[in-house]
């Protein structure tokens, strides 16, 4: 993502009055004096982002249904933050307020509103217009999506990491061509279990089916999710930490980072994710992610996994893990045993955990036996 | 929606025709390169913090 000069950020094309939104004035959506000749008073009472929290009043009159869904967008609520991280908390009123500061200082500052996705670069990107306050249609994916979700899911996607994943590289597709705005706009529900329970996301079978010539989709049916064969490794991060420097500022520290694939047990089997195996990801948060808050805020840690469901962006056909049957079949480095998890942490990840018996064997006569097969003796 | 949105568009146009939403001083400064230059010289740099570190 190329820096902007600071000016350009904020300098308005004077093309863009002439658009449907340009001819609003400025002041309908921000507020502040428009009549003040200088920065300060003209700013006084002015909103940064008309779009949030609440984008009624600024697009509400005329994208009435986006407006009304984004109070469900998971981009705007981030709903399933405070539930998952209070699973893992002391019960200690004092201690659950202490933990809910460091919350709000550090993850809700993340959020996407309309702005984000059609105006300007995000705030964690340091804001700056994408295209001199034009309403773009559809999001910039480096400089929107990616300037939130790069460190993994970008970094993944477009090879800055890995291979890059096939979609992208080879077939030009970008985050929109699988996440429509049915999905990014809101689902119009509200009781979102994780990122991943929002109606309208996508899954591989809404565009492939899978080609039941290829014998390793023929032997293992839906039993294993094409991730397991289809990605390459991917970030695992183990010691994400928080907390605000001399000058009062947030800082993210997150010191341990390794890329790997592990295979684990789908702890959610059901008609919808039939897959028994999937991939599994080490997630940042620690015991004492929090602790600049205060000591002991997460005495409750190990009630919930930190080995995760993963759908990492770098899809190709051929990996290294599925090159051959024997590079998986019998490779206990590829499953999360339990020797590679912490032992305190172990009865929380049960459900993923693989037990031993149940890695795969190597198949028999796969490799060797070919090579010692006759060649057919060509006659021509 | 149809007949809303064409509503709306129809009193904008007769808002921007009468208030002239360029005229506003927001407008002459916020599309004015060297005096948007100007006035960051005179402000703070953005403020983040050097400890972070690693990637999330
Ligand atoms: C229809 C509503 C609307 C109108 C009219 C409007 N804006 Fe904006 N403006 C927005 C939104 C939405 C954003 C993006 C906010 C964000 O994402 O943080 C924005 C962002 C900005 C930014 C900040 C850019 C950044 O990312 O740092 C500036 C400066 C700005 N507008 C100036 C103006 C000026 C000057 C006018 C009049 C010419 C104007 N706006 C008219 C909605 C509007
Ligand atoms: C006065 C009515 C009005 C308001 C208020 C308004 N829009 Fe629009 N918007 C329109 C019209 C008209 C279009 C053009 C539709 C088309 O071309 O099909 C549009 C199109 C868009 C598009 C698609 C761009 C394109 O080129 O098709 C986006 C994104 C958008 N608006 C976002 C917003 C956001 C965000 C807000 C609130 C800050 C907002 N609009 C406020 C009338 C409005
Ligand atoms: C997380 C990103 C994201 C957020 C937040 C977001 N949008 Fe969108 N929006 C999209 C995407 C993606 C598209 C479809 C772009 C494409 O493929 O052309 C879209 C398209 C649109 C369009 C064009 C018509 C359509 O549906 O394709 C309008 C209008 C629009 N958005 C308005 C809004 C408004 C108003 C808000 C806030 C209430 C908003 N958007 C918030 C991502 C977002
Ligand atoms: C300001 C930062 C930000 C921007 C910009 C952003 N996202 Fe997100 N996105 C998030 C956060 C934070 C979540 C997690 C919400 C949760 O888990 O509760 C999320 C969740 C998601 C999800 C899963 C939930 C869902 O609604 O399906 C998808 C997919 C996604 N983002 C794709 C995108 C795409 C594509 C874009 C660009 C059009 C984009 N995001 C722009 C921060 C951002
Ligand atoms: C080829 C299709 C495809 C493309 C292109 C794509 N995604 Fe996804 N994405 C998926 C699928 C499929 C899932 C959900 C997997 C599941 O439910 O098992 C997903 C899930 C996600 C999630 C939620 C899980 C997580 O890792 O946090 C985010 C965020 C996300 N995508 C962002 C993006 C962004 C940003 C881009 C562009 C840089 C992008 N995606 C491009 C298919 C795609
Ligand atoms: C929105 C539709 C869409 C989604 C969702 C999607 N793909 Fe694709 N995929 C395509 C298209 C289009 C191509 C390129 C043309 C082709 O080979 O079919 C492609 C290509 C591929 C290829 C390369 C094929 C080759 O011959 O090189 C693989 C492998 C693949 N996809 C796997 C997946 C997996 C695994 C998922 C889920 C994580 C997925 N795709 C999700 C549309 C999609
Ligand atoms: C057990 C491993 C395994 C699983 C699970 C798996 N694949 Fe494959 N897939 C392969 C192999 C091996 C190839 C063939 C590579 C070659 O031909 O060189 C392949 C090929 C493909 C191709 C390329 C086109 C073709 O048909 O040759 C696509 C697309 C694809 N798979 C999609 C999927 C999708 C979608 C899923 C999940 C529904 C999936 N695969 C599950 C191993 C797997
Ligand atoms: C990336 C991993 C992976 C690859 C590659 C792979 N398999 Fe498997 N295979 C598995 C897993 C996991 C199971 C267990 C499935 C279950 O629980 O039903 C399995 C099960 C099987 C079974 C059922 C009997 C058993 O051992 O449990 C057969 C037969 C089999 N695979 C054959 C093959 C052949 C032949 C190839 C190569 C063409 C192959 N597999 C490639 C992961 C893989």
């Amino acid at each position: 993502m190329a820096p902007l000069e600071p000016h350009e950020k904020v300098l308005v094309d004077k093309d863009f009055l002439d658009t449907d939104h340009g001819e609003i004035d400025c002041a309908d959506c921000h507020g502040g004096n428009p009549e003040a000749g200088e920065m300060k008073a003209a700013h006084k009472g002015m909103t940064a982002d008309p779009t949030f929290p609440d984008a009624d009043k600024a697009c509400g009159d005329c994208h009435e249904e986006e407006a009304a869904l984004a109070k469900t967008s998971l981009h705007y609520t981030l709903a399933t933050y405070r539930p998952t991280v209070h699973r893992r908390a002391s019960e200690d009123r004092k201690k659950m307020a202490l933990l809910d500061k460091g919350m709000d200082n550090h993850c809700f500052s993340c959020h996407a509103s309309c702005g984000q996705c059609h105006v300007s670069r995000p705030d964690s990107a340091m804001g700056g217009f994408i295209d001199g306050h034009r309403f773009n249609a559809k999001p910039d994916q480096a400089n929107q999506c990616t300037a939130c979700h790069g460190s993994r899911v970008g970094n993944e996607f477009t090879g800055a990491t890995g291979q890059g994943d096939v979609h992208y590289t080879r077939h030009d597709m970008d985050c929109m061509e699988c996440h429509p705005a049915s999905e990014l706009h809101g689902d119009g529900k509200t009781d979102h279990k994780n990122r991943y329970d929002v109606e309208g996301s996508p899954r591989c079978d809404d565009c492939h089916q899978p080609d039941p010539k290829v014998e390793q989709h023929a032997v293992h049916g839906d039993r294993i999710s094409c991730y397991v064969c289809h990605s390459q490794p991917y970030a695992n991060c183990y010691a994400c930490h928080v907390g605000l420097d001399s000058n009062g500022l947030a800082y993210y520290k997150n010191p341990v980072e390794e890329e790997h694939l592990m295979i684990g047990l789908n702890p959610d089997q059901g008609p919808d994710r039939p897959e028994k195996w999937i991939l599994v990801r080490r997630v940042p948060v620690d015991p004492t992610s929090f602790e600049f808050y205060g000591k002991d805020l997460l005495t409750n840690f190990d009630q919930a996994n930190n080995w995760k469901y993963a759908s990492p962006h770098n899809i190709q056909k051929n990996t290294s893990q599925n090159r051959e049957c024997n590079n998986c079949h019998g490779n206990k480095d590829l499953f999360l045993t339990e020797d590679k998890v912490k032992p305190e942490m172990q009865k929380a990840n049960a459900p993923v955990i693989v037990p031993e018996d149940q890695i795969p064997g190597k198949q028999e006569n796969q490799g060797e036996d070919e090579e010692k097969a006759p060649r057919k003796r060509s006659y021509f | 929606m149809r007949w809303k949105f064409a509503f709306l568009m129809a009193v904008l146009a007769v808002a921007v025709g009468t208030a002239a939403a360029q005229a506003s001083q927001c407008v002459t400064c916020h599309t004015d390169a060297e005096q948007l230059k100007a006035i960051i010289k005179t402000l703070p740099p953005p403020a983040i913090s050097a400890e972070t570190a690693g990637k999330g």
